[in-house]
């Protein structure tokens, strides 16, 4: 064994980290090797003497000062974890309530979600009322302009063209 | 709730004076460390739950009295005292360890050791924290905690020899 290692265990040993077995063990191998001896003296002197020195340098005792009130944790997470959604629920009722007196804007945009398709015609599935740059009544992409422009068209000016309102999805029956 | 509050406050009777102990050793200020313990409990309480059970919980009590203290110092509120130097020791006369010069030598040893291991080698010879405690308390391995101390005996010795040959 090194003599690092002696060092390192008669350490651990006078700390009394070492376990009864390899104290022991540790007893015998130094019996053993007298070689040793000065080092390990020293290591016990050592650390004899910083924790003599450590101990004497404490500070004098004095009372000590009253234990500080603790908060209500329980208390202050329940509350923390009703607030958030009582105060979400607060803002919703808020806005429902409030939400019909406020001004309404100018209905250039509609809001129809249907696909607006010719009969007949295949291909010109845009909806006709996207919410899109440019969809104030008169514009192009508009309801009323679409309608102007399937009646100005031959086949509707025979009056054969109507506007099917189609739903976005089918139900698949067999 | 009530069984926690009644561990905090077994907790304060069981180890109030340790922290308090390290937190003067740490501060050097009666007054703050009074001040400081006083966080460390409120700082406990609060996070009381997230405790992982490493250790125990006066080693994590330890913990967070050390991670206040570090923080006062990081502040700049606080003027770095180093106790061991500066502080009259309680018992100045000879003790049954030894005369009055050789613990001032080993007390000036002490507190020339780097900040790591001096913490290290207080936390286990002042504090009888073992080692498991100390490596919970700093939030660092075991075998991390041994070196240190290894290293902290070693330059000890070292020192104290070339002491006594000059």
């Amino acid at each position: 064994m090194e003599r690092h290692h002696i060092e390192s265990l008669v350490a651990d040993q006078l700390l009394g980290e070492l376990s009864a077995p390899a104290s022991w063990l540790l007893e015998r191998y130094l019996a053993e090797h007298p070689e040793y001896a000065r080092e390990v003296e020293q290591v016990r002197r050592t650390i004899r003497l910083a924790k003599s020195a450590l101990l004497t340098t404490q500070p004098a005792e004095t009372p000590l000062p009253p234990m500080p009130r603790l908060h209500h944790r329980g208390w202050t997470v329940r509350m923390r974890n009703v607030a958030w959604p009582a105060a979400c629920a607060a803002c919703l009722m808020l806005g429902w309530l409030l939400g019909p007196a406020a001004p309404t804007a100018s209905p250039t945009v509609h809001q129809a979600k249907s696909i607006v398709k010719r009969e007949g015609q295949v291909g010109s599935e845009r909806p006709s009322t996207m919410v899109v740059a440019g969809a104030a009544d008169g514009q192009f992409w508009s309801v009323r302009s679409w309608v102007e422009r399937s009646s100005r068209s031959p086949k509707g000016a025979a009056g054969a063209s109507a506007i099917v309102w189609k739903a976005p999805f089918q139900v698949a029956s067999n | 709730m009530n069984e926690e509050r009644l561990q905090i406050e077994t907790l304060w009777h069981t180890c109030a004076v340790r922290v308090r102990r390290f937190l003067r050793r740490s501060m050097g200020d009666h007054e703050t460390a009074d001040d400081l313990l006083g966080q460390t409990f409120l700082e406990a309480a609060r996070s009381w739950h997230r405790f992982t059970g490493r250790g125990n919980r006066e080693a994590w009590l330890f913990g967070i009295a050390r991670n206040l203290s570090r923080r006062a110092h990081r502040s700049g509120r606080l003027r770095r005292i180093e106790p061991l130097t500066h502080e009259p020791p309680a018992r100045p006369e000879t003790t049954s360890e030894g005369p009055s010069d050789e613990l001032d030598r080993m007390r000036a040893s002490i507190a020339r050791l780097p900040d790591k291991l001096r913490e290290t080698l207080t936390f286990r010879l002042a504090d009888g924290m073992s080692y498991d405690e100390i490596a919970a308390a700093l939030g660092i391995p075991v075998g991390t905690v041994r070196s240190r101390l290894h290293d902290a005996v070693r330059r000890l010795r070292e020192q104290l020899t070339d002491e006594e040959q000059e």
